[in-house]
């Protein structure tokens, strides 16, 4: 489309001299100044233009504005109009930059050298007349089903043009793959309520949330959405919180986030949840609905299941009292790496819970569905495998995803592969499917590309294009267009559109007829287009008990191994990697994982008896094994898992794929065998148990924060409901004797200034996530530094997240405070409570690092902020010496950037070099540009109008930033909250970053 | 420390000595002599090459444009070509398309626009050396000045009077805050330094050493911000 061509950036790469002058002296300063020769009407350069369109690091299909300057997006942000994420977005969805300058990516077609190991380029011509020749003779022998196309699961125009395509070629054999796929969840809704769909869980309207292990903030179906409902409930106020139960035999991210912790065996939730609803359906709490499901749930009572679930009778029926007793509930099932052979009937069984409580319709809503495509079960994939092994399949084409990665080797899979008469891949960058390929068709990157997606029922997402593609790549659709045409005949009759862009405006005809019949289509379209796409809320589907539940095994699940492998292993996916795909993203590979802290590596966790028991501390190797396989892997000593358990994350252990992903870490699914649920054909990953063996070596594994305890210094601080409630009625009671108080900080700015800027952190909204670190890498230009300068302690990081182990202070007579913090696993409440602390630069009003600055390179502002001058800066490091928060970090070398990642850099920010100290800025340019604006209309800057990265992009709301000078401004009234504290406040700096304690709701406290 | 200091300023003192040697040695420089193919140009546009104002001071472009000729002579507005100056904070070049627009039909057959017109048609951007940059580690906005109403030629100089355009200004931090510094024109928000004097001597934060009084100043009161961070981030 000219739209695009005419946003051509190669042409102004001179003009952005003025950007890269910036870079610092070490590069050399621009000497030409080069002019547009058509300049687009959209640019005017140093202007920002933004364009919406959809994440696609993920199936769960966010809405994102794409932030461009000079034709190069620079940043990503959610699209605050999107129903899905409302304006928010993960770490995964901000590094969605790295993947479109990934400087490992494949830069053109590529054409295996015959019996070698190396590719050779060639012309997208010859890329696509050697696809055409191997079609046309597959078409002329009349095996037109010795094709096969391979693609994930998302529901987009594309997937629906594989299937055309597919069957204008005349092969049936179009295989869809989702490596986390939730079909236990809905074969279960099928089983339960006869319908097979995936629900919208509506976490924010409920006040006790009782999770089996869904790990809903990190990966699970769609966790930003997820995260902003959990948020809105979760957190405290008004003297009223909710209550979040984890249940499961490890504490994951999501799990760090509970008021209370049920260790149970890995599995047990199927048991646990048919028990507490038998507790419900006994004590007469499931009202009219407790005579459908009586039979189903008789057997097993409270007494039978503790012994097998490891959570004692007692607990079992205090949490099925509690979860009735509240004013609204809601169960999660096990979710992903909790599945296991039984992974249906579990989901069934929180159905029943969900279902004896009145949940359905209310907290567990039908309707808006979560669309996805039901994915090939592992036993197809064995089947395929065994026909790639026969010669039975003739070309392969591969799309969007990477089975040889995240399929485990055991299914034989990748060795199949090597039988295909022609492995076409079309991958971006070179994964590990792509590595094994006979011919490399590149598509574009998310962010380059036009393609939509309908994440649910009634939300069409629409992506378009924000740059011209970086090398020489194409649309797949395009190609598969093309092929069609120089085929020819019926082939190309079905398929009559010139590009995959009047394809997809063609496709979107339905959208338009069903959303705006009334509206010219191109008037939609480009409305749609401004907006990211079209949406609304979907009609509610209701569901009745289906007869057929009745017919549910609940047999216990299986796991692989014998009395030589005592302990399960738990597979889970990585919050910063997802299935691996994060892997060659330096920004997420330097990521702490926000649970361990390790950065740059895999890990085993343990618990800590099951370490004395081996000997081994953090960073020893130990062997790993299961029936299927061995690896070793260094060891995480971690008190939030059960001793019977072990848990490696996925995501590394790449061979391929680039160069901050080969060679690092292990890749877990060694050890797995091809397990599915028996009821949905869904994946187990908790299908095995494995044995260890300390090897006596060890690696140095980099965390990068040490202890996980403040050593009661009040870092991190935690309390109770009741004292939460009791210390907001005396701010309360403060503030209104006097309404106009400002807070302390509000004074260390200039007596004229309208501003002090500070920011707000409420711990009990923060899950500790880490999108505002990614986001905060993306906006500040900051250097990756690698994982032996991690290991020295020298990560670049402006903005990082402590987690402590903590214990909430109060004076109730139940809940986590009186928790043992010890290992022993037993069930009881609340044994492991995390505060996750975000630290960035706080901008201390008395700041320790101004004082002893030689050069006058770190002062004050008359805003309030601490700034940094790095032209002033003799990289003394005094200040950081006395920074009591290590808030500062020193340029130690000049950092590269390898081309294309230099294009993502924000002109807006200084490059550092060598020799420079740095630290958070409050995002001083986005103030500026604030003020800027502001001063142009001839006002001061309003409430809310400075948003930081970090903020902007929290899918938590907790980080809020503004004007302590203005009584009314959002952070001004957080910071005279009750619970509002400063870190090492006893120190008289004076910070501007005023924390919320975080809240924990006790057994007991409504 | 005093020693210290004594030697750093000594240090400086002996820099800004050999920078004004190096200037005034500039300035006695000889005026280099115009090539033959330039003077040739010069006169085919009517110039005398002996009267071209800026020559020797910028460097050679790619094409002999004369500001003269066509903001001077002719009256062409600044904006018409340096379009959108007001509202980025990156003053913006003409695209060649611009140019074309005119000289499509004016002075078509001149040798300069034929270059001009053979850039368009290699689909070639026009390699303009550079002339003005601020140096690194700054943050300037263009239209911010615009908006507080800085003239073009307070930082430009009178480029409708140059044939070849050269760095008029120093663009160093001392010469910038020349402007910043001085107290704010509009009557309503003059304030005399006795009144500033009066403000630091206000009881308040920055007593307590906080932040330097010189920094103090500048809302309301100042042509610009005298804070680092106002260009320094």
């Amino acid at each position: 489309m000219s739209e695009i061509k005419r946003r051509d950036f190669l042409k102004i790469l001179g003009l952005s001299g003025a950007g890269t002058g910036l870079v610092g002296c070490t590069q050399e300063p621009a000497k030409k100044l080069i002019p547009y020769l058509v300049q687009p009407e959209e640019i005017i350069p140093g202007i920002p233009s933004w364009y919406a369109s959809v994440c696609g690091e993920c199936p769960a299909g966010c809405g994102v504005h794409v932030k461009v300057r000079e034709g190069r997006p620079i940043k990503v942000e959610g699209n605050p109009e999107h129903p899905v994420n409302a304006g928010r977005l993960c770490s995964r969805g901000q590094a969605a930059l790295q993947g479109l300058y990934d400087p490992d990516r494949i830069t053109g077609p590529l054409r295996r050298v015959e019996g070698s190991e190396e590719f050779q380029a060639i012309s997208w011509q010859d890329a696509e007349a050697l696809l055409v020749e191997r079609i046309q003779a597959l078409r002329q022998s009349g095996r037109s089903d010795r094709l096969y196309l391979f693609s994930d699961s998302s529901v987009s125009s594309l997937d629906r043009l594989f299937d055309l395509w597919l069957g204008a070629i005349g092969s049936a054999n179009r295989i869809i793959y989702d490596s986390f796929d939730v079909e236990p969840l809905r074969e279960a809704n099928r089983l339960t309520f006869g319908l097979a769909e995936i629900p919208r869980y509506q976490i924010d309207e409920a006040d006790l949330v009782l999770s089996f292990g869904a790990g809903f903030l990190e990966t699970w179906i769609t966790p930003v959405q997820y995260t902003r409902l959990f948020a809105s409930s979760q957190r405290y106020q008004a003297g009223r919180k909710g209550r979040f139960i984890h249940i499961g035999p490890r504490v994951s991210l999501t799990g760090t986030n509970s008021d209370e912790w049920v260790s149970a065996r890995p599995g047990a939730a199927m048991l646990l949840a048919l028990a507490m609803t038998r507790v419900l359906v006994a004590e007469g709490r499931a009202g009219a609905r407790g005579a459908a499901i009586r039979p189903l749930v008789e057997p097993y009572t409270p007494e039978r299941v503790a012994e097998a679930t490891g959570v004692d009778a007692e607990t079992i029926v205090r949490l099925a009292q509690e979860f009735a007793a509240a004013p609204s509930c809601l169960a999660l099932p096990p979710g992903v790496e909790l599945a296991d052979r039984n992974a249906a009937a579990a989901h069934v069984a929180v159905n029943l819970l969900n279902y004896a409580a009145g949940n359905i319709g209310r907290t567990v809503r039908f309707g808006p569905n979560v669309l996805r495509r039901r994915p090939a079960s592992l036993d197809r994939l064995a089947v395929v495998a065994e026909a790639m092994r026969s010669g039975a399949v003739q070309i392969a084409l591969i799309h969007g995803i990477d089975p040889v990665h995240t399929l485990p080797p055991a299914l034989g899979f990748a060795d199949a592969l090597e039988n295909v008469g022609l492995l076409v891949s079309f991958a971006s960058h070179m994964d590990e499917t792509a590595a094994r390929a006979d011919l490399i068709l590149p598509d574009h990157t998310p962010l380059e590309r036009w393609s939509d997606h309908q994440p649910e029922t009634a939300v069409h997402g629409l992506m378009q294009p924000t740059v011209n593609p970086v090398f020489d790549t194409k649309a797949t659709g395009d190609v598969l267009l093309s092929v069609a045409g120089q085929i020819g005949g019926d082939l190309a009759a079905g398929l009559t559109w010139p590009t995959y862009l009047d394809y997809l405006r063609d496709s979107w005809g339905a959208v338009h007829r069903d959303f705006a019949p009334f509206q010219s289509f191109d008037e939609f379209w480009r409305e749609a287009l401004a907006r990211g796409g079209v949406w609304r809320e979907a009609a509610a589907q209701p569901v009745t008990l289906n007869p057929a539940v009745s017919g549910v095994a609940f047999d216990d699940s299986t796991l692989d191994g014998g009395a030589a492998e005592p302990l399960t292993l738990l597979t889970y996916a990585s919050p910063n990697l997802y299935d691996g795909r994060g892997a060659n993203k330096a920004w997420l590979q330097e990521l702490p994982d926000p649970v361990t802290k390790v950065v740059w590596n895999s890990w085993l966790e343990i618990h800590p008896d099951l370490a004395d028991q081996l000997g081994v501390r953090n960073g020893d190797l130990v062997t790993v094994s299961s029936p299927a396989g061995r690896l070793d892997a260094p060891v995480y000593v971690y008190r939030g898992i059960r001793p019977d358990t072990v848990a490696i994350p996925i995501g590394q252990g790449h061979v391929h794929y680039g160069r901050s992903a080969s060679g690092r870490g292990v890749n877990p699914l060694t050890l797995l065998s091809a397990a599915t649920d028996r009821a949905s054909g869904g994946r187990a990953w908790l299908s095995t148990r494995v044995s260890l063996a300390a090897t006596g070596a060890s690696v140095r594994l980099v965390e990068a924060q040490g202890s996980a305890d403040d050593h009661g210094r009040e870092v991190a601080e935690a309390i109770t409901l009741a004292a939460a409630a009791e210390a907001d009625r005396h701010a309360i009671e403060a503030l209104a004797q006097n309404p106009d108080a400002l807070v302390e900080a509000s004074e260390d700015a200039d007596p004229k200034s309208p501003y002090r800027w500070g920011m707000a952190v409420d711990l009990s909204s923060c899950v500790g996530c880490s999108a505002c670190v990614t986001a905060c890498y993306a906006e500040n230009n900051i250097p990756v530094v690698g994982e032996a300068r991690c290991a020295e302690g020298r990560e670049m990081a402006w903005l990082r997240i402590e987690r402590y182990y903590e214990q909430a202070h109060g004076d109730t007579g139940h809940g986590p405070e009186h928790g043992n913090p010890s290992h022993e696993g037993n069930g009881s409440a609340g044994s492991l409570h995390v505060v996750h602390l975000p630290v960035m630069c706080q901008h201390c009003g008395n700041a320790p690092c101004e004082p002893v600055c030689p050069v006058y390179a770190t002062y004050h502002n008359p805003e309030g902020l601490n700034i940094q001058v790095y032209n002033r800066c003799v990289g003394t490091r005094y200040c950081s010496n006395n920074c009591p928060y290590k808030a500062r970090r020193f340029e130690w070398f000049d950092f590269e950037f390898p081309f294309p990642l230099n294009l993502q850099l924000n002109p807006d920010v200084t490059v550092r070099q060598k020799g420079v100290m740095e630290k958070c800025t409050f995002c001083v340019q986005r103030i500026m540009k604030a003020r800027s604006d502001a001063n142009a209309l001839g006002r001061d800057v309003a409430d809310g109008e400075v948003v930081p990265a970090c903020a902007q992009t929290c899918p938590a709301d907790a980080i809020v930033f503004g004007n302590l000078r203005d009584p009314d401004s959002r952070v001004s009234q957080l910071s005279r909250s009750g619970r509002a504290y400063h870190v090492l406040g006893e120190l008289n700096t004076r910070p501007a970053v005023t924390y919320l304690k975080e809240v924990v709701r006790g057994t007991e406290e409504a | 420390m005093p020693s210290h200091r004594g030697t750093l300023a000594l240090g400086l003192i002996s820099i800004a000595g050999l920078a004004a040697a190096v200037l005034a040695l500039q300035a006695q420089r000889p005026r280099p002599s115009l090539s033959v193919a330039l003077a040739a140009q010069a006169t085919q546009f009517s110039l005398d090459p002996d009267t071209l104002v800026g020559w020797g001071d910028g460097p050679v472009q790619p094409i002999f444009f004369s500001h003269r000729r066509h903001a001077g002579e002719y009256e062409i507005d600044c904006y018409y070509c340096h379009s959108n100056t007001d509202m980025s904070s990156w003053a913006s070049m003409p695209p060649v398309e611009l140019c074309l627009g005119c000289h499509r039909v004016i002075k078509a057959a001149s040798p300069e626009i034929a270059k001009l017109r053979g850039y368009a048609e290699r689909d070639e951007p026009i390699p303009w050396e550079r002339i003005y940059k601020v140096a690194d580690f700054v943050q300037f906005n263009h239209g911010r000045h615009m908006r507080a109403e800085v003239q073009c030629e307070e930082c430009h100089g009178k480029v409708e009077e140059f044939d070849v355009v050269y760095q008029w200004a120093p663009l160093t931090m001392g010469w910038c805050l020349e402007c910043h510094k001085k107290p704010q024109e509009d009557e309503g928000k003059l304030q005399s330094a006795a009144t500033n004097a009066a403000r630091f001597a206000q009881p308040g934060p920055e007593s307590r050493g906080l932040y330097p009084k010189s920094i103090d100043s500048q809302y309301g009161v100042l042509n610009g911000p005298i804070d680092c961070a106002a260009c320094h981030y």
